[in-house]
């Protein structure tokens, strides 16, 4: 039993005689508390008529509810605490709910011909070794008194939640405080998440119409309050908090308060659906038939071959375990008719796994967000009309999940540029001219460093880990007018890290006069790129290994590489200097057109000579240089450097 | 009119998933065909240059039952012929063709799509190459996906220099009439040397940019698709024999030079059976004196740009 906002005034009492012989609590009603919050919700809820509070103890509530026109029937079967209820003119009675057995008849005994408004279990189910016979129990209850045409009664539970934000961050480092009493109380048997509560009251065909949870900002598990997980202002402990903000909002839930009604029909779809998902997610059932990749491909609908060639290319892919959705985005009218035609016109093994669905808004964050609620694949890829893609992109997302399941997997991209057909070049019909080859955009490697300033990753080239959504709710920024997609790597990046596969693998066909259509583009990049970091500094980073160094490196400090930058331009100097000299030497007079001056000839030969070997071997101390591991390893943060300091060749190279 | 439509390929090894995709693709264009054109007779040809086992055997019983079913869904035949030894491209393609017309057609009938088999067509690919073939087209041929090949074409009218045996369309009649493929090119450059022979008679050789079609290629960081060991070998050989067949000597000496400065092992190895090949006489007549064209119209239709076999736009 939980300790909250009411505390207990004696944690003693003979209890009833059994195997599991456990204390009853005496604690004290509270409106701030869940007692006081189930009242509520009777009253809110409930039809007039008897309230039954099962492992009710000392009836915290008795007199609160009598007093408020209830009719008070309390259960337990500590029989002190019975008798000590009936002293006080309520009705008690000795039930033992881990017997449940038969529990609905002897409840019906005890209602008998009176209406039922509300059945309350308080802090009381995850005490019983078996509460789930109990809410069956309680559904044939509520059956049987819907079958006499009685009002079924709602069910009032309150459930501590032990992924109360204490309780996990302590986790984390290893800790688990039971507690004689608390959401970690040495008595509970069985433990609840709100996932949990919600499946199993759901299984049993209660529906939740109605909640109000206790919340505390520190629970009875806030302690040692210097535990370095429970910091305030630390980074550890904001990092958490805030991971686990995304998560779910009950971090600060101390016990779930809710109402429920029976449904008297089956379960519907949506419930099993969201029953699935949770057997899923607790690895209780794999889910069925889920592909490993969901691919999001947006179109406005109105260029049916470019679909086409991009679907093409995905049902090129070697790798079959694939999903596509494709995301109409235009409003022309026919526009989702015309992409299931195109659709349609795919072999039925392609076909099948494609499906086409409107979505709305003007931004392409808001397309995909809804892509991302659609996606069922274990990952999630994004494919625009405009782009293609080799056999193998998807088999290379996949490689890269099996080396690093749960990571950002991220391959290279190539840019090409396209334009449309002028009027007299018929012989294109709809497809565009192409202008270039592919020219690799993403560097080879992917540092967290870099992508932050500001190199790109297109989004053709990842695969986002769909637990990040599902999860973490991870979605695109809808606020952003630009940079979504680098605020969205950065973010992934940031949480889960980046396993890159190295292949090249997708090509986007960049229209020829982009330069003139997005004049304004770097005024809005930049603004959005300051609201991304704008956001990122309301938490603490993680950063991945090898940040120390590379922070040390980019904010000034002395280095190898400093060294090696030096190293390097005293070579070149060394280089240029001996080459020109050698040039010099090489534009005097030769030998044989001077004879009578053989002695100069012979030593200014010998000096080219010299020059020569001097300028072989500053040569090769340079190219060793260049060679090195440290200075390949290190080349993204040359040029970040290079950037920040405003070096114009940099931005060229951009 | 044409009234049937073969769709011929040759396979050596290779995964046959992927084959059942292309085939699948095939399926699937043949249905657009079908309600749209005057064909109404279509038949997949699938040539296997396997051996009995091992990973270029042929295609095993469930895996065409599979290519069957699919295809007879779309209302299309297959024709499998088990070579039982490996031809090479040309020569697969030239007894696939010789099992064509079928009974009670002309030549003059049929169409013959010439595929790879790692390949998978658009829907709409095979209606745009058949209406491709129509008055002075000899050959029509797919524009290729996610690597477009880099020769020049006219955007007005969609000519070409050549067309790639990537996926390319052309009369049953003119196929034979040519002679089909010259054999001497294993599996590179016979494309080339038939579109230019198909030049030499008058025709022209289109591309056709809406009849889009993927070719499995993997890209370099350079940009360019990666070159497996076999195309390395041959892709060079068939450069030296088309330059001589062109009467370029100073191509082949520049390609010799090259090699022998830049070349692989294997280009090298090309070089060797080039002046093999050469030194015993056994290296196919030229233009002229195959086809008795005049030194003009060898030039004219046989360009040669920086080595390559045409101007490249990129």
């Amino acid at each position: 039993m939980p300790s909250t906002a009411s505390e207990p005034d004696r944690v003693a009492s003979k209890g009833s005689k059994g195997p599991q012989r456990v204390a009853t609590y005496r604690f004290a009603f509270s409106w701030e508390g869940p007692y006081g919050h189930a009242v509520k919700l009777v009253e809110r809820y409930a039809q007039r008529g008897l309230v039954l509070d099962l492992g009710c103890g000392y009836a915290a509530v008795g007199e609160v509810l009598r007093d408020a026109g209830w009719e008070y029937v309390g259960g337990d079967r500590d029989t002190d605490a019975v008798a000590d209820v009936v002293a006080r003119g309520l009705e008690g009675h000795v039930i033992d709910l881990a017997m449940s057995d038969g529990l609905a008849v002897k409840l019906a005994d005890i209602i008998e011909w009176r209406a039922v408004g509300a059945v309350l279990l308080l802090d009381i189910i995850e005490h019983l070794p078996d509460p789930f016979a109990v809410l069956r129990e309680l559904a044939r209850l509520s059956a049987s008194l819907a079958a006499d045409g009685r009002e079924a009664p709602v069910l009032v539970t309150s459930i501590p939640n032990v992924a109360h934000f204490d309780l996990a961050a302590k986790l984390v480092g290893g800790r688990w405080d039971v507690t004689p009493s608390g959401l970690l109380d040495r008595t509970h048997l069985v433990l609840f998440t709100e996932t949990r509560v919600d499946a199993e009251l759901g299984r049993m065909g209660w529906q939740e119409c109605g909640r109000d949870d206790v919340i505390l900002e520190h629970s009875d598990q806030w302690f040692p309050i210097d535990h370095p997980f429970l910091v305030e202002g630390g980074p550890v402990h904001d990092h958490l908090r805030a991971l686990r903000a995304s998560a779910d909002p009950n971090m600060k839930v101390n016990q779930f308060v809710r109402a429920y009604r029976r449904l008297q029909r089956s379960v519907p779809d949506d419930r099993i659906s969201r029953l699935a998902r949770h057997e899923d997610a607790v690895g209780i059932a794999p889910g069925l038939g889920v592909p490993f990749l969901s691919v999001l491909t947006r179109t406005e609908g109105t260029r049916p071959g470019r679909l086409a060639e991009t679907l093409t290319c995905l049902a090129s892919q070697r790798m079959e375990d694939l999903e596509v959705v494709v995301l109409v985005h235009g409003q022309a009218p026919g526009s989702v008719h015309t992409c299931e035609e195109v659709v349609d016109s795919f072999e039925e093994s392609f076909a099948s796994r494609v499906r086409v669905e409107q979505v709305r808004g003007d931004r392409r964050s808001a397309h995909l967000n809804a892509g991302l609620t659609l996606a069922r694949g274990r990952y999630v890829a994004f494919l625009d009309e405009d782009e293609l893609v080799t056999a193998d992109w998807a088999q290379r997302f996949a490689e890269g999940a099996a080396v690093a399941p749960g990571k950002l997997i991220r391959s290279l991209s190539g840019v090409r540029r396209v334009r449309e057909p002028a009027p007299d070049e018929g012989a294109m019909g709809a497809s565009p001219v192409t202008l270039s080859k592919p020219v690799t955009q993403s560097g080879d490697r992917f540092t967290l460093l870099a992508h932050l300033a500001g190199s790109p990753t297109p989004l053709s080239s990842l695969a986002l880990p769909r637990s990040l959504v599902s999860e973490l709710h991870f979605c695109f920024d809808e606020r952003l007018a630009a940079a979504d997609d680098w605020d969205l790597v950065l973010r992934a990046a940031l949480l889960v890290g980046v396993e890159e596969t190295g292949e090249v693998t997708s090509i986007e066909q960049r229209p020829d006069d982009t330069a003139a259509l997005t004049a304004d583009l770097p005024e809005a990049l930049e603004g959005a790129r300051a609201s991304v970091l704008a956001e990122l500094d309301k938490s603490p980073l993680l950063l991945p290994l090898g940040s120390a160094t590379a922070l040390f490196r980019l904010s000034g400090g002395q280095s190898a590489s400093t060294a090696h930058d030096s190293q390097l331009a005293t070579l070149e100097r060394e280089l240029e200097k001996t080459k020109s000299a050698l040039t010099r030497a090489k534009a005097r007079p030769k030998k044989g057109q001077l004879v009578d001056e053989s002695a100069r000839v012979e030593g200014l030969l010998d000096r080219i000579d010299e020059l020569e070997g001097r300028a072989k071997q500053a040569e090769k101390a340079r190219d060793e240089l260049l060679a090195s591991e440290f200075w390949r390893a290190t080349a993204p943060l040359r040029s970040m450097v290079s950037l920040f300091r405003g070096n114009p060749r940099a931005t060229e190279g951009r | 009119m044409a009234t049937a439509l073969r769709v011929q390929t040759v396979r050596y090894g290779g995964e046959a998933p992927r084959l059942l995709r292309m085939v699948s693709s095939v399926a699937a264009a043949a249905r657009q065909l079908q309600g749209s054109t005057s064909v109404r007779e279509l038949t997949v040809a699938i040539g296997d240059c396997g051996g009995p086992d091992g990973p270029d055997a042929v295609l095993e019983g469930p895996v065409l039952a599979e290519a069957r079913e699919v295809l007879e869904r779309a209302g299309v035949s297959l024709d499998y012929v088990a070579f039982d030894t490996n031809t090479g491209h040309g020569v697969g393609q030239n007894l696939l063709a010789a099992r064509s017309p079928g009974p009670g057609r002309t030549a003059d009938d049929e169409v013959l799509v010439l595929a790879n088999p790692d390949t998978y067509l658009t829907p709409k690919c095979l209606t745009m190459l058949l209406g491709a073939l129509e008055g002075g087209t000899g050959i029509a041929e797919a524009r290729q996906i996610p690597l477009e090949h880099p020769k020049f074409f006219d955007p007005a009218t969609g000519e070409t220099p050549w067309a790639s045996g990537c996926l390319m369309a052309l009369r049953l009649a003119l196929f034979a009439s040519l002679g089909g493929f010259e054999p001497a090119f294993f599996l590179h450059g016979d494309d080339v040397d038939l579109s230019w022979r198909t030049r030499f008679r008058g025709f022209l050789v289109r591309h056709v940019p809406e009849a889009a079609v993927f070719h499995d290629k993997q890209l370099s960081d350079t940009g360019l698709p990666v070159a497996g060991p076999e195309e390395e070998y041959h892709a060079m050989l068939a450069r030296l024999m088309l330059a001589h067949r062109a009467e370029r000597r100073d191509i082949v000496g520049w390609w010799l030079d090259w090699i022998d400065i830049e070349g692989s092992p294997l280009q090298r190895d090309a070089a060797v059976e080039y002046l093999r090949r050469h030194t015993e006489g056994v290296l196919p007549a030229t233009y002229r004196e195959a086809l008795g064209v005049s030194p003009e119209a060898v030039a004219s239709v046989t360009r040669f740009d920086e080595g390559e076999y045409a101007e490249h736009r990129f």
